[in-house]
């Protein structure tokens, strides 16, 4: 340094002296490694973080600018210990140096582990997790939604079991990035561009197949677990392999372990539930039946009671008594015997009225098991197949048949015989 | 579209839910044979109305890419 003879020469302004401190400082650490414990950070509205690093002896101011802080994965967490890679710089007008970083890493976990569990740990107490906000998945969704790669195995695994498991769905795909720096934005947009655009969607499945941590982050990006918290379309994540738990997997309103297991989870099995409701007509059907059945039962037993067999005699000795007891009235009193005489026939005609409601009864459920019968598989004939029986029994395959067999054919108006030449 | 005929319909569960109860109340056999009937009437119609449900939607994906503000360009995906 500048070690002058003459005294005057050797008096230095502050200015002077801050820019040889400065170019001194500077050029001997410009690029340092340095550990200690994280305290005090403060985020500033330009996005720049302000803390200071310490030991137990000492500490040095630092700064994280907006530019480097969006690669440190992690929160900033007052007593972290880190370790902090980065420039000394000075600051002439005031005197001061601090530590300029570019790189931070945590010194304990890996830094993406640690990010994880910070938002693992502020997301729960924000109760994202919470079972009671999850949404119920509905039980027969038409209309699927798909957040995830274009290519890749998992679209492919999530389009062949959705359309195995229940032909007659309409799936819409909005593709994404699922790794890299824009594939946490570009999850998160679709699905809000689902509930926006799209909110007759019933059901999305966001995911992508398997790798490494690394690979799997944009699931672990705040973004993505907000998209996901805020969607009114109920969401089953699926992120890589069956041990992968991601942040979105916690904020699903249902976590699969796999593409594959997520589209067994949205759809049921068509044939099953088609299954189902053939039974319900049949039991329909026969429940329908057993009733009037067990009516005409009863109303068979009741015609057998002689009372019944013939009504009319009962009320022949009670109007015998009241033309009897009419003659002998006066005229006014007869006319209101007469009309009591009068409703008693009615009622001796009541028996063959329940008869009558009974057969309007029967009409009506032929018409109605007709009606039923249209959903058979016969109805299949009327379109112009037929059904072959050998015997009794229908034929499947042509190696059931022989030169000479009979036959006969069931089409939808009809039967005819037949003879295999 | 067909959307808003749709939302405005009962859903496709509670369509079955209604035939399942229907079918546990005339197999109860507590009804009158009136009650009965309409009951039966009823299960037919909504049976008939299920079965049409499950085909009116035909099998189909899409892929959609943004195209501006709201704007989507719809591509059919061969089914794989």
């Amino acid at each position: 340094m500048n070690s002058g003879t003459e005294e005057q020469n050797g008096v230095l302004s502050v200015t002077e002296l801050n820019n040889a401190v400065h170019a001194l400082l500077e050029g001997s650490f410009s690029d340092v490694w340095v550990e200690g414990e994280l305290s005090d950070p403060r985020t500033f509205p330009s996005g720049h973080t302000y803390f200071t690093l310490k030991d137990r002896d000492s500490q040095i101011s630092a700064v994280l600018f907006k530019g480097n802080a969006a690669r440190v994965k992690f929160e900033l967490e007052h007593g972290l210990e880190v370790r902090a890679r980065g420039r000394v710089s000075t600051y002439i007008k005031r005197g001061q140096y601090q530590l300029i970083v570019s790189e931070l890493t945590p010194r304990r976990a890996g830094a993406l582990q640690l990010a994880f569990e910070q938002l693992k740990r502020k997301l729960q107490a924000e109760g994202l997790f919470d079972e009671a906000r999850k949404k119920k998945l509905p039980p027969f969704p038409r209309r699927i939604g798909i957040v995830t790669s274009r290519s890749g195995a998992a679209i492919r695994d999530m389009l062949s079991v959705l359309g195995r498991r229940f032909p007659g769905l309409h799936i819409r795909v909005i593709a994404v990035t699922v790794q890299g720096e824009s594939a946490a934005p570009e999850i998160a947009q679709a699905i809000k561009d689902f509930n926006a655009h799209f909110p007759d969607t019933e059901i999305l499945l966001v995911g992508r197949g398997g790798g490494s941590l690394e690979d799997l982050w944009a699931f672990n990006e705040e973004i993505v677990a907000r998209a996901i918290a805020g969607s009114d379309i109920p969401i089953i994540s699926c992120v890589g392999h069956e041990t992968d738990f991601t942040i979105a997997d916690f904020v699903a309103d249902m976590r699969a372990p796999t593409p594959s297991a997520a589209a067994e989870l949205a759809v049921c099995e068509r044939a099953t539930l088609e299954e189902a409701m053939d039974q319900l007509r049949r039991r329909l059907a026969s429940s329908v039946a057993g009733l009037v059945e067990s009516l005409e039962e009863r109303l068979k037993n009741l015609s057998r009671s002689p009372f019944l067999r013939r009504p009319e005699r009962i009320f022949e000795q009670k109007a015998q008594r009241i033309d009897d007891l009419s003659a002998r009235l006066a005229p006014a009193l007869a006319h209101r015997l007469k009309s009591l005489s009068e409703r008693l026939n009615v009622r001796a005609r009541l028996h063959p009225a329940l008869l009558n409601r009974l057969r309007l009864a029967r009409e009506s459920l032929r018409r109605n098991a007709e009606r039923l019968d249209a959903l058979s598989p016969l109805k299949v004939l009327s379109r112009g197949y037929a059904i072959a029986f050998k015997g009794e029994k229908a034929v499947r395959s042509a190696a059931e048949l022989r030169k000479d067999d009979e036959l006969k054919l069931r089409l939808h108006a009809g039967e005819v015989r037949a003879k295999v030449i | 579209m067909t959307t808003k005929k749709k939302d405005a319909k009962v859903p496709f569960e509670k369509s079955l839910e209604n035939l399942e109860e229907i079918v546990e109340n005339l197999e109860s056999g507590e009804k009158g044979l009136e009650e009965s009937l309409s009951l039966f009437e009823e299960g037919v119609h909504l049976s008939k109305d299920l079965s049409a449900r499950l085909d009116e939607v035909k099998h189909r994906v899409e892929v959609l890419t943004k195209k501006g503000k709201g704007k989507f360009e719809t591509e059919d995906l061969e089914d794989a």
